[in-house]
């Protein structure tokens, strides 16, 4: 009992600490970047939990500004590395060079890649050749990367925070499946409301430069991960989220009518890891010590939209992933609560880094993109 | 934990103690309609009907009761932590049902914060509630056995109503009636055949002849009170026998054939007019169809003397009646019935007594 009681007293030290932290994060964040709230709390989540981000959104909406900003919240090394057609996986991850030392002896020597960084903004990731794009892949999964067949372990923490533009598709390479599905979230960026833009007009008319101070470490955020991770999840919640992964997949028998409409491919077993991830760190943002179904609900959006392949039917009715999400979780809900499997009406709920979805509001989804 | 739950549990133990009810109330109903349609198909009395499927419906209600509240709607702690959490505390109590044995600081933690959470929710708002599926299947249930025992009711009243004028001819049926024929007078005749006979209703007897003795023919068919059958065929056969019958068999004496010289005269009107100044008397004496008894002794008369026969040429076909003030073709087609006479000379006679009329 005693020892139960230490415990207690050292998780609510650190549950103090992470919440006092992650103010403090907010509060400096909000200096750099004005409004994009969900776009924020999304990144922060996912670096907490350990995941990458895909931010999708139109030039000057802030994407590369708020990398930035985290790099130097964090005080962790960043790097960028704008994608181009022409950029080559050495270009990334280093390559070996030869080196004569005094003697005159010639030798290899491994120079480093900007991915040997903490915090790595690949901006305008779809404009690289697959082949570009997959020397991120052991990097973003493994954490790992090898060259000439020796494996150099990265840093940690280690973050890949990319970047793509929804319009001007010429002469880009959309991500395949698997580099999609390295990523923890994709959250849509949206255009700032005009209250936001003048405030961001007003900031930049001073300094174009990040103000944010460092207010965490990385070792700092090592700790806060470990903390998220030791929120409670209850059966009942873990079945949720597997089934609502499963609920994706078309052949599943757990498929939604939605699924089987308007999916061809479902979410992979990463975007259950995912939820539960995030959802422990989105729990503790909110002061529970448990993850409930509307944090799973919450965070369905910028998990599954990437992970998710549309059907041609989705696609010629215009169908975008959030509303079909909306669709399936519409029905998840349901047989959740023992209601049967009759497909509702779209009502999305509150979510994360997303369009708002919706055939209402088209206008703004013809802005931000199809989330293909 | 349990402290936690204690009150919320007892809410839900009442909450499902309905809903056992309810759901068993549907099955009973059901029962009870099913019932009452065996039943009824059994052509059960609506006693019976009511009595087997009110036990068999109460039978599966308490049968079906406490299974469904044990197996179904009995409060476990995981489903009031589930009801709870619907209210709106966001899994925090069937969190800490099912991390009620980790002993880490968060666990702790979480209970902490679940119990306080838990504590903030009045029992009230645990609600009573039925799905609609089961209110529409109680609805049902109950149209359904309502609807069952009304038109067995129904049948089964109009069943035994027939049943009771099926019995009632079924009675009727096996009644049976007697018969009797008789001769009217003794001496004048007899019947041949089964003089009494047992009918049952509807039926027909055995024919029976009636024989005439000598000087005598058969005259008709007659009840008790002498009124004459519509069917005097003889040989006689009663049909469709619905009553005891006692049916006479009338004879009457054969008057003797008039003389040469009277056939000769022929002149019944002047015969007629000579016997009224010849024996004014005997218009006096004889005036009336004669009695059986009376019958022989005018035979006895007539065979005795010369104003006998003058009276026999007054009776018109055989001599025995007189129909000079009593005679019309309905008498005459009576006096006919059931005699071999020609349909062309019964006219004749039709006409002839037409004439004498007054």
């Amino acid at each position: 009992m005693a020892a139960e009681e230490t415990a207690k007293e050292a998780t609510e030290r650190e549950i103090a600490r992470f919440g006092g932290q992650l103010r403090e994060i907010f509060t400096q964040i909000r200096r750099d970047v004005i409004g994009q709230k969900e776009v924020v709390e999304g990144t922060v989540i996912a670096m907490i939990a350990g995941g990458n981000v895909l931010l999708e959104g139109a030039p000057g909406v802030g994407k590369t500004r708020l990398v930035r900003s985290l790099g130097r919240v964090f005080d962790l090394p960043f790097s960028r590395i704008q994608f181009t057609p022409d950029l080559m996986p050495a270009d990334v991850t280093g390559t070996n060079i030869i080196v004569t030392d005094e003697n005159g002896n010639s030798s290899f020597r491994f120079e480093e890649g900007p991915i040997f960084s903490n915090i790595i903004l690949a901006d305008e990731i779809n404009r690289a050749t697959p082949k570009t794009q997959s020397a991120l892949l052991e990097a973003m999964q493994e954490h790992k990367v090898t060259v000439m067949g020796v494996s150099r372990k990265l840093a940690e923490p280690f973050f890949v925070l990319a970047t793509q533009n929804p319009i001007e598709q010429d002469g880009t390479y959309p991500l395949p499946e698997a580099q999609m599905d390295r990523f923890m979230f994709k959250l849509i960026v949206p255009s700032p409301e005009p209250r936001e833009l003048k405030d961001i007009i007003s900031m930049t008319q001073k300094t174009m430069d990040e103000v944010a101070d460092t207010v965490c470490t990385g070792a700092r955020l090592l700790e806060m991960r470990r903390t998220a991770n030791a929120i409670l999840i209850s059966d009942s919640v873990l079945d949720y989220t597997a089934m609502l992964c499963a609920a994706t997949h078309p052949e599943s028998k757990y498929a939604a009518e939605t699924t089987k409409k308007y999916i061809r491919f479902g979410a992979s077993p990463r975007a259950g890891q995912a939820l539960v991830s995030a959802g422990k760190v989105l729990a503790l943002m909110d002061g529970r010590f448990n993850v409930s179904y509307d944090d799973i609900d919450k965070l369905a959006y910028p998990v599954l939209r990437h992970r998710i392949k549309l059907n041609f039917e989705a696609l010629s009715e215009h169908i975008s992933p959030d509303e079909v999400i909306s669709l399936i979780l519409a029905e998840a809900r349901r047989r959740r609560e023992g209601g049967g499997t009759k497909p509702a009406a779209p009502q999305p709920p509150e979510k994360m880094g997303g369009d708002k979805g919706g055939k209402a509001d088209k206008k703004k989804r013809g802005i931000f993109g199809k989330n293909k | 934990m349990d402290d936690v739950f204690k009150k919320y549990k007892k809410r839900l133990a009442r909450i499902g103690i309905g809903k056992a009810v309810a759901v068993a109330l549907i099955f009973a109903l059901f029962a009870f309609g099913i019932a009452v349609l065996i039943a009824w198909l059994c052509r059960a009395g609506i006693p019976v009907i009511f009595g087997v499927s009110g036990a068999a419906g109460a039978a599966v209600f308490a049968i079906a009761l406490p299974i469904l509240y044990v197996k179904r709607f009995r409060p476990t702690e995981r489903t009031v932590a589930k009801r709870l959490d619907a209210l709106g505390l966001k899994e925090r109590a069937i969190t800490m049902y099912e991390c009620g044995e980790d002993v880490s600081g968060m666990a702790a933690l979480q209970r902490q914060d679940a119990v306080h959470k838990i504590s903030s929710v009045p029992q009230g708002r645990l609600k009573y509630s039925l799905a609609l599926p089961a209110v529409l299947l109680l609805l049902l249930g109950a149209a359904f056995a309502a609807g069952t025992a009304t038109a067995s009711v129904i049948s089964a009243a109009a069943t035994q109503e027939e049943a009771e004028e099926e019995t009632e001819e079924e009675i009727i049926a096996e009644t049976t009636f007697t018969v009797i024929y008789k001769v009217y007078e003794e001496g004048t005749g007899t019947i041949e055949g089964l003089t009494e006979q047992q009918v049952k209703k509807g039926g027909f007897t055995e024919e029976v002849t009636a024989v005439p003795a000598d000087g005598y023919r058969f005259s008709e068919w007659v009840d008790e009170n002498a009124v004459p059958f519509a069917n005097q065929n003889n040989p006689r056969s009663e049909v469709n026998v619905r009553a005891d019958l006692v049916v006479y068999a009338r004879f009457e004496k054969v008057s003797q054939p008039p003389s040469e010289d009277e056939d000769v005269d022929g002149d019944i009107e002047s015969d007629k007019g000579d016997h009224e100044k010849n024996d004014p008397d005997k218009e006096e004496k004889d005036p009336q169809e004669p009695t059986p008894s009376e019958g022989s002794q005018e035979g006895e008369g007539n065979a005795g003397g010369g104003s006998d026969a003058s009276s026999a040429n007054n009776n018109v076909i055989d001599g025995t009646q007189d129909y000079k003030d009593n005679f019309d073709r309905e008498t005459l087609e009576k006096e006919l019935a059931g005699r071999d006479i020609p349909d062309e000379l019964k006219d004749i006679l039709g006409d002839y007594y037409d004439t004498l009329k007054p």
